[in-house]
């Protein structure tokens, strides 16, 4: 069992430390984790932005908030998802060892290593990586047999329902299946459903939040190979079916999946959870389909070769996409100057996905970011981003620069080779020709920044 | 027992022998073919396609198939790419005869009947469409016919390489070689259902396949799935065309396509099939011709693409249908058997031979005119080599092949984001009567040519630029109503 464990850890570790190294010098992958580098350094109870958002503290922003005081926040947020993407890794493996023998476990562990929905979260310092952990060391102890080990598990779960309804709901789901299990001890689920019940009453968060705007439809974030930033991977999906159709104790899993399967046409990001419940049937179906004699023999090594292949090509892939996501140097060292060179109320316009940046880095107001796209503002604050980056008219642009008090405005690459506008002179890169209106204050490493003079 | 191979294979050479007369008729193929020539030079000159190809869209990504391009490049090494790249698709289409004969063969066991299938194929009128087409279908459909043949002979001890070999060849030549997968489980559900004993090699290697083909699809295609998503299989194609590349078909359709004939004899062979045990191996080819129906009414897959498969699925199952009724007449002892026989076989000549001459009349269509490739070559020599020319979603090819410049749009939609804004500016480009709408457009590309040949007049209906006499836009090239533009004015 330690030999199995080791190599788990090691593996994750690894996957995980890749992107980390890939990433030069002090930027972070991905959009989310200068959110949570923002209201963590800040602890500001009101957004950076020109209009007024709810600020969607986790529980990972206060863990980051207590760690700032004593270690170098970028290293933290490098360091620490390695550590416990490791652990979760372990976690689950030892509590898939309870639940599908011991070889399943370990190949659903490698999987689950391998998915992309792992990868993202503990590279992409995302806020589900604590929850995750709870309700993985939650499961952990409810399969336990000593016998207070169980009754335990009631605190990961009531910490992890404290972060989303989604996370309350998964650790009701986990009773529930518990109960299915163990008829014996009905009583004592049932308690402790009422209890995260109670809990969920009373605070009331959020269902689940999502910290970057995909366009997708829901088949293509439903896989990583469509595009999917938290998606599983294609191979991975085929086994899961496979471990589904071959696994006896399937009907135990019933509640869960079809949780989830709601949950994630409601929110695409709660796929990092149902991602745990794939990986185990799939680690199933792939040792059930390693261990069936094929009368080709040489043609089943070639295949296991090839299906193994699949999955570490999705997991390659994804790796390779999260390497790219997230600001550039450029954006980076944009922040930086004007955290240096503008006044602390300055509001800076950019796209969304560069507003937490601003917010963290800079220290700046931005006009928008990717956690609108959780209220009802969105529709209002994009309609009147876009009237600003297509219009041409100075009039109709100043008024609305000057409804948000915008006072710098921000441009990258992304923005101008399609992410905003397809051609140099489009919308407001046409009226940014005007240097009187508008001049150049700032232009490096593929950024400029303009100044509005109202 | 008579042996009737030399038969079939005369009636392929004759096939090749016609096929060839009519592909060398003309020296230039259809407009699509540039795309792939360009970059079968390129592997040749290079050992690379043009990843990042700067002529066309102005720049953009290439995903392709490699096997197709980097066979027809090793053999333009020793024959030139015009020569070569009309014998090669020519004979690999003409060995679907001999083919359809092999498989006929083992799925009736009656030789001279089996001659009927060879015939169908040969006449077949879809395939008379493809002469001057370079394209990697002319490996891909052969190597999935040819797998399928080897599932059906079953006393070839080999069978399961050359199954595996094929199947290989096809993933590697294009993404069609994913139609494949549900044939062969369509094959297998059916064997199921008829409680035939399925052979365990039969699954594996279903599995296998199934496997390794979605596999290199996405190792091939990933950048694409990526960025389109699901919807990588309508390819990006602007909304305005995408009904010419997955259009609603009808049965007349279908007729046109493979021959009113063969399509009765199969559309009884399935009907009776819902009812009756049939042969394990005739299940196949009936999983062949509703997979590839399915698809086609799904507009899953390109209309040709899906007559053909069709069409070779059907060609074999009739030949089943016409042993049935064969033998029924041989039951009753129906005197006018070979008469009736006969008169089939010249009605199925007549309804056949004149769709495929229609076809090949179509297919004369699609290729480039003395003059449109002189007014390409009038470009290469008399523009800039930075120079962004305004053609039609056709001549896109051609302008990057022929005239060596940038193009606007072209057929390859599939890496392009802004597919569909492209054409809609070129047709308003071909149909506006504003020279001022005209010159926006123009400088929105950098373009200071406009190519005025068959297929704009075609697509837009346009007999000319209804601006062309004003004063920005002079005629700089015109030989029998192929016209070139050029402007020098910009709009401030």
């Amino acid at each position: 069992m330690k030999k199995e464990i080791i190599i788990i850890m090691v593996l994750a570790a690894i996957l995980l430390s890749v992107i980390t190294i890939a990433r030069p010098g002090g930027i972070l992958a991905g959009e989310e984790a200068y959110y949570h580098l923002s209201v963590a350094s800040t602890q500001e109870k009101n957004s950076m932005t020109a209009i007024e958002r709810p600020v969607f503290a986790s529980e990972y922003d206060y863990l980051l908030g207590a760690a700032f005081l004593f270690f170098n926040p970028i290293l933290f947020m490098k360091i620490f998802p390695i550590i416990i993407g490791a652990v979760c890794a372990v976690l689950f493996y030892l509590v898939s060892k309870r639940i599908i023998d011991k070889t399943s476990a370990f190949y659903a562990s490698i999987i689950f290593i391998l998915s992309p929905p792992f990868i993202y979260i503990f590279s992409a310092n995302s806020a589900e990586m604590i929850p995750l952990f709870l309700l993985l060391l939650g499961a952990f102890l409810l399969v336990q047999e000593k016998r207070y080990l169980p009754y335990m598990a009631i605190a990961p779960f009531l910490i992890a329902s404290l972060n989303s309804m989604f996370a309350a709901i998964m650790a009701l789901v986990a009773y529930a299946t518990y109960f299915l299990v163990k008829r014996d001890k009905k009583y004592f689920a049932a308690s402790s459903c009422a209890l995260v019940f109670l809990t969920l009453s009373w605070l009331r968060p959020n269902f689940a939040v999502s910290y970057s705007m995909s366009g997708l439809s829901p088949l293509s974030n439903l896989f990583s190979d469509l595009g999917g930033m938290m998606g599983v991977s294609v191979f991975t999906a085929i086994f899961f079916i496979v471990g589904l159709i071959v696994s006896k104790k399937r009907e135990y899993a019933y509640p869960a999946i079809i949780c989830l399967a709601i949950s994630f046409l409601i929110a695409p990001v709660t796929l990092v959870y149902g991602n745990a419940v794939i990986c185990a049937f799939a680690g199933a179906g792939l040792n059930n389909f390693i261990a069936k004699k094929w009368k080709l023999n040489n043609l089943k090594q070639t295949m296991n070769f090839l299906m193994i292949g699949g999955i570490v090509f999705s997991a390659a892939s994804h790796v390779n996409v999260l390497k790219e996501t997230g600001p550039s140097a450029g954006v980076i060292e944009a922040a930086n100057w004007l955290n240096k060179n503008t006044g602390s109320g300055s509001v800076i316009l950019s796209s969304f996905q560069n507003g937490l940046v601003i917010e963290s880095v800079a220290g700046r107001k931005a006009v928008g970011d990717a956690l609108f796209y959780n209220t009802a503002d969105f529709g209002r604050l994009l309609n009147d981003s876009n009237e600003i980056f297509y219009s041409r008219t100075l009039e109709k642009t100043e008024r609305l620069l000057n409804k948000y008090d915008i006072s710098y405005i921000m441009i990258d690459d992304n923005m101008v080779n399609g992410g905003v506008w397809k051609n140099k002179n489009d919308g407001l890169l046409f009226l940014l020709t005007n240097q009187e209106t508008f001049p150049t204050v700032y232009d490096s490493g593929g950024v400029r920044i303009v100044y509005y003079a109202k | 027992m008579k042996d009737y191979r030399k038969l079939v294979w005369l009636l392929f050479l004759a096939i090749v022998i016609i096929r060839l007369a009519i592909a060398f008729s003309s020296p230039y193929f259809d407009y699509d073919s540039y795309f792939h020539i360009k970059h079968i030079e390129n592997i040749a000159q290079t050992g690379l396609p043009a990843w990042n190809d700067q002529l066309s869209y102005g720049g953009g990504v290439f995903v392709f198939s490699p096997l197709f391009h980097y066979l027809m490049a090793a053999l333009s090494l020793i024959v030139p790419i015009g020569i070569i790249g009309k014998i090669v698709p020519n004979v690999l289409y003409a060995l679907l005869v001999p083919l359809s004969y092999y498989i006929a063969n083992e799925i009736t066991g009656k030789r001279k009947l089996a001659l009927i299938a060879p015939v169908v194929v040969a006449f077949m009128p879809v395939l008379w469409s493809n002469i001057f087409s370079l394209n990697p279908l002319c490996i891909t459909i052969p190597a999935i016919f040819y797998a399928f043949y080897c599932v059906v002979k079953e006393n070839d001890p080999h069978r399961i390489s050359k199954f595996l070999v094929s199947v290989v060849i096809a993933a590697f030549s294009s993404p069609i070689s994913i139609i494949a997968i549900p044939i062969l489980w369509g094959y297998l559900l059916f064997l199921r259902v008829g409680k035939t004993k399925i052979e365990s090699e039969l699954v594996e290697v279903s599995i296998f396949s199934t496997f390794f083909i979605v596999l290199t699809q996405f190792l091939f295609y990933k950048n694409a799935i990526l960025a389109n998503g699901a919807s990588v299989i309508w390819q990006n194609i602007p909304a305005e065309i995408i009904r010419n590349y997955f259009a609603q078909v009808s049965i007349l359709d279908i007729i046109a396509n493979i021959g009113i004939l063969p399509f009765i004899f199969g559309i009884y062979y399935i009907y009776m099939f819902s009812f009756e045990k049939k042969k394990e191996s005739s299940s196949l080819f009936v999983a062949i011709a509703l997979a590839a129906g399915i698809l086609i009414w799904a507009r899953l897959i390109p209309v040709q693409t899906g007559m053909i498969f069709l069409g070779l699925g059907i060609s074999v199952i009739s030949v089943d249908t016409i042993k049935q009724f064969m033998d029924y007449f041989q039951k009753i002892r129906f005197r006018k058997a070979r008469l009736v026989m006969a008169l089939l076989a010249i009605f199925f000549l007549f309804s056949a031979a004149i769709p495929a001459f229609g076809y090949f009349q179509a297919s004369k269509q699609s290729i480039p005119g003395e003059s449109e490739i002189n007014g390409m070559l009038w470009l290469r020599e008399n523009s800039s080599e930075n120079s962004v020319i305004a053609g039609s979603v056709k001549d896109g090819f051609m302008i990057n092949e022929v005239a060596k410049r940038r193009n606007i749009i072209d057929g390859n939609f599939l890496m392009n984001p802004y597919s569909e804004e492209r054409f809609q500016d070129v047709s308003a480009l071909y149909t506006t009567n504003f020279e001022t709408s005209a010159l926006e457009l123009m400088n929105k590309y950098s373009s200071k040519y406009i190519f005025f040949g068959k297929n704009v007049r075609t697509e837009y209906n346009a007999s000319k630029l209804n601006f062309e006499d004003k004063k920005c836009f002079l005629n700089v090239f015109d030989e029998n109503n192929v016209k070139i533009y050029k402007t020098w004015c910009q709009l401030e």
